[in-house]
């Protein structure tokens, strides 16, 4: 049971810096909502980096 | 002449154009569903297929989006899009400097950041699409929407784009867009959440790793851990606790000293004291080496009741949000006529400078800055914010307008009735946070109560310290403590306000106001409903289907008599006469002198220097003097002079459709439904008898003195009774009912004497508000038994020494975390 010595101060130093994370992230505005990140990751978002330029709108497809 | 009744909607029902896929027969809009109108052809290419849009604004908003690359949102989305405003234009005006400082920050020289209040987000796609919208706009630095808030916070480069550009990449995908005024009261209340929610967690994780440390001790054998283990894992314990201490229950020291300042005992006194005696006795006990390690309670304790706090405060932002939304709903820009009839030169102003009487220019897609009546133009406009009602509402001349209704068809001239504080909005926010605000009498008692629960607690704590320093010194001190940690207050104070917080939130949401606390109290207690006719069973939109002449005066002298008399008066009346008027005449309307309002009978007034009356047939036989002329039939209206019969009106109006719907709901609710009417007695008990009323509850032909007697008759059996009504005709009605609901439309809030009002213009929300009162009350009742009995049973075995410190530390929070669990019930509970 020797380790527990260790592994014990460890343990608090490890809870500490989760705490830490989580400080900095609620800081963040990363809980301010739950819900819609979730969906959105799941969307088709090929080409919606930020464009330098805008085609204007072509043509009816129809 | 003919029904004058607005034209309704063309739903056409005509074939299905054969571009449309054989696999979807639904004739519906495919960016909106809306049905799509016979006779027309937008359409979109979508996934290969033709798909029928709707109206031509769809069918840009379509193409955009798909042009844009972003069909994702049509696969991905879960409820369909708002109709978009046909030719979306935001206007230049945001760009104005003087605008500017309203909405936008400058966090360096060359990036802007605003807020955007998006209109039309309905599920996570539309997150989506109007996040990728904005970061498509060259110079947009980072965008990012709130599916909650329905705030977008954007920041850009000055050079590059502008406010107006941003608002442009959003309306051209449908969805409407306002700066929301740089509010430092969101900005706060944004960081008071976070900052909870950091105490929360940190008090979470604190719980969680001392629990690690200190349970295995309780279960440990002697020689299991070595002494060095168990010194060092106290110390674990003591180390992780302090942060616990320090930060997440600062907030309890923090009250629990002013409150000691002001030299009263609230609840967060008896709290601290348990902590600080708690964390006290666990430190010494780990400098001296002893067993008394009580971290993990501390944690938990302080855990649970944050916890509680975090989920009271959540109900209460949805309101806040709600409220927020509505004073936001009003733009801060006017276009506005100056020299109107005139010229029609118009000049921007400041919404908050419009006064009564001028007029305004509401272009497409704009929001209405202002109360008023159009006076020209026709358009659909979106009142879903202030009404619940989803679907756009049609609005022509004559009709009034609320101030925050979105314009989604033509451009329309609007004469203001009521601007700045006086908007209906400004007045929903107002009455809104009133009846948040203040609190029914059960609360108070139960707020006095809790006051003193906490001094109580300290002497019986103190008490109990003594006596057991009799019996057994050693277990003084804990049974103190123990003492101090399980009485729950909070429980107590909490049990109603939260329920009804979330219960006047709901129902406002789907158009019911309430403005009184304690209104949900009575409806849930009530027995009886009465209801009056025209305007609140009926549309209320009244048109003249005939006139018939009496005399030598023409129809034209007839209608302009008719309307001059009506002209000072919100009946709906006085906007049929206006309706029928404007097909023969477009001049101004003559004016009425000494207008009287005779409630249930008619008008009285003099027109250039002729002593006229419009209204019953007696009212007016009375002027008139002689007998109507034999053979004429019994009409609803008459016109007359001294001396002679002018004419007779026959009028129309439509029941609500789901009048019929609402009343078996309510009756099936125990709630038995009366109608007492000023019209005639044959056609209200008709009428009633169609609808499903009892014909022993239906009076016709009823004064406001009858409808005071009635209700007199009413109150004497026992019954204990909700009015709707106009407010109009039956103030007196509702001034004498247990609860008064007033129909919203076209009414002046800012003289509501009513406890609700009824904003939606159907009247299925009276439904929702009698299950939704039933439940409530319940819930409160739950709450209060369960607070009472835990305190009952709690504070004696404390006293008697059979709880613990620890146990009572938890018994404690979690009874107001049930408490608080128990009420956000109602936010879900299908009603």
């Amino acid at each position: 049971m020797e380790i527990l010595i260790l592994l014990i101060p460890l343990s608090v130093l490890v809870a500490l810096a989760i705490g830490a994370v989580f400080w900095w992230s609620a800081d963040n505005g990363q809980f301010d909502d739950l819900e819609s990140p979730g969906q959105i990751i799941l969307m088709d978002d090929d080409g919606v980096q930020p464009k330098r330029d805008e085609k204007p709108a072509a043509p009816p497809a129809a | 002449m003919n029904s004058m009744a607005p034209g309704a909607i063309d739903n056409g029902q005509a074939d299905v154009p054969a571009l449309q896929p054989a696999t979807s027969q639904r004739r519906a809009c495919f960016h909106c569903a809306l049905p799509v109108p016979a006779g027309t052809h937008f359409q979109i290419r979508f996934d290969g297929n033709m798909r029928a849009l709707c109206c031509v604004g769809c069918e840009a908003v379509a193409r955009t989006i798909i042009e844009a690359g972003l069909e994702a949102y049509y696969r991905n989305r879960t409820a369909s899009a708002q109709v978009p405003a046909a030719a979306n234009k935001v206007d230049a005006l945001f760009d104005l400097p003087s605008v500017q400082p309203d909405y936008v920050a400058s966090p360096s020289a060359t990036t802007r950041k605003a807020d955007l209040y998006i209109d039309g987000i309905t599920c996570a796609a539309c997150v989506w699409l109007a996040e990728s919208a904005l970061a498509r706009v060259p110079g947009v630095n980072s965008a990012s929407v709130n599916q909650i808030t329905h705030r977008a916070s954007v920041t850009w480069d000055a050079g590059t784009t502008t406010l107006r550009g941003l608002l442009d990449a959003l309306s051209r995908v449908g969805l409407g867009a306002q700066p929301a005024s740089a509010s430092a009261r969101f900005e706060a209340r944004r960081r008071l959440r976070r900052r909870a929610l950091i105490e929360l967690g940190v008090a979470l994780l604190g719980m969680m790793q001392v629990m690690m440390f200190t349970v295995p001790l309780y279960f440990a054998e002697a020689d299991d851990v070595g002494a060095d283990a168990r010194l060092i894992m106290g110390w674990a314990g003591f180390a992780l606790t302090l942060p616990v201490l320090l930060f997440s229950a600062r907030s309890f020291f923090v009250r629990a000293w002013r409150d000691l300042l002001a030299r009263r005992a609230a609840m967060d006194l008896p709290i601290a004291l348990a902590i600080v005696a708690t964390f006290a006795t666990s430190t010494i006990s780990l400098f001296s080496g002893g067993n008394d390690l009580y971290f993990d309670s501390i944690s938990m304790f302080v855990f649970l009741l944050l916890a509680a706090r975090y989920l009271e405060s959540s109900a209460r932002e949805s309101s806040l949000t709600f409220i927020e939304r509505l004073t936001n709903a009003t733009p801060a820009v006017a276009w506005r006529l100056g020299g109107y009839p005139a010229n029609r030169d118009v000049t921007r102003v400041a919404a908050v400078e419009l006064r009564e009487g001028q007029f305004i220019r509401v272009a497409t897609g704009e929001a209405v800055p202002a109360d008023g009546v159009i006076i020209e133009g026709e358009s659909e406009f979106d009142e879903s914010l202030l009404t619940g009602e989803s679907r756009p509402v049609k609005r022509g001349t004559q009709t009034p307008l609320a101030g925050g209704s979105l314009n989604l068809g033509a451009q329309v001239l609007v004469r203001v009735t009521r601007a700045g504080e006086a908007t209906t909005a400004a007045c929903l926010a107002r009455l809104t946070e009133g009846a948040l605000a203040s609190r029914p009498q059960l609360n108070q008692l139960a707020e006095r109560v809790a006051r003193w629960i906490p001094l109580l607690t300290i002497v019986l704590a103190l008490g109990a310290a003594v006596i057991w320093w009799l019996v057994d010194p050693s277990r003084s001190f804990s049974v103190a403590v123990a003492v101090l940690a399980v009485t729950c207050p909070c429980a107590l104070a909490l049990a109603a306000p939260t329920a009804q917080a979330l219960a006047t939130i709901r129902l406002a949401r789907e158009g019911l106001l309430i403005s009184r606390a304690g209104t949900l109290d009575k409806i849930a207690a009530a027995t009886d409903i009465a209801f009056d006719k025209t305007g609140t069973l009926t549309e209320g939109t009244v048109s003249i289907d005939a006139v018939r002449l009496l005399g030598a005066t023409g129809e034209r002298e007839v209608l302009d008599a008719s309307m001059a008399l009506e002209s000072g008066c919100q009946h709906p009346l006085a906007r049929a006469f206006a309706m029928a008027r404007a097909a023969v005449d477009s001049d101004p309307p003559p004016a009425a002198h000494n207008s009287r309002f005779f409630a249930g009978n008619g008008i009285e007034g003099v027109i250039d220097g002729v002593r006229m009356r419009l209204g019953k047939q007696a009212f007016v036989s009375e002027l008139v003097g002689n007998a109507l002329p034999e053979g004429q039939p019994a009409e609803p209206l008459f016109l007359g002079r001294d001396g002679q019969w002018l004419a007779a009106f026959s009028v129309s109006d439509s029941v609500k459709p789901d009048a019929g719907a609402t009343l078996r709901a309510l009756e099936q609710g125990a709630l038995t439904p009366h109608l007492l009417s000023g019209d005639r007695n044959d056609r209200v008990e008709q009428f009633g008898a169609s609808i499903g009323i009892a014909s022993k509850n239906v009076r016709g032909g009823q004064l406001p003195a009858d409808k005071l007697e009635y209700a007199r008759e009413l109150a004497q059996r026992g019954t204990r009774w909700i009015a709707v009504g106009d407010g109009v005709n039956d103030a007196p009605l509702m001034a004498a009912a247990d609860v008064s609901i007033a129909m919203g439309t076209g009414a002046d809030l800012t003289r509501l004497t009513a406890d609700a009002v009824l904003l939606s213009p159907h009247l299925a929300p009276l439904v929702t508000a009698r299950r939704l009162a039933t439940r409530m009350n319940r819930i409160i009742r739950q709450n209060f038994g369960w607070a009472v009995a835990y305190n009952v049973v709690a504070i004696p075995l404390a006293v008697g020494g059979l709880i613990s410190p620890a146990g009572a530390a938890i018994g404690m929070a979690s009874s107001s975390l049930i408490v608080v669990a128990n009420s956000l019930r109602l936010a879900r509970a299908r009603i």
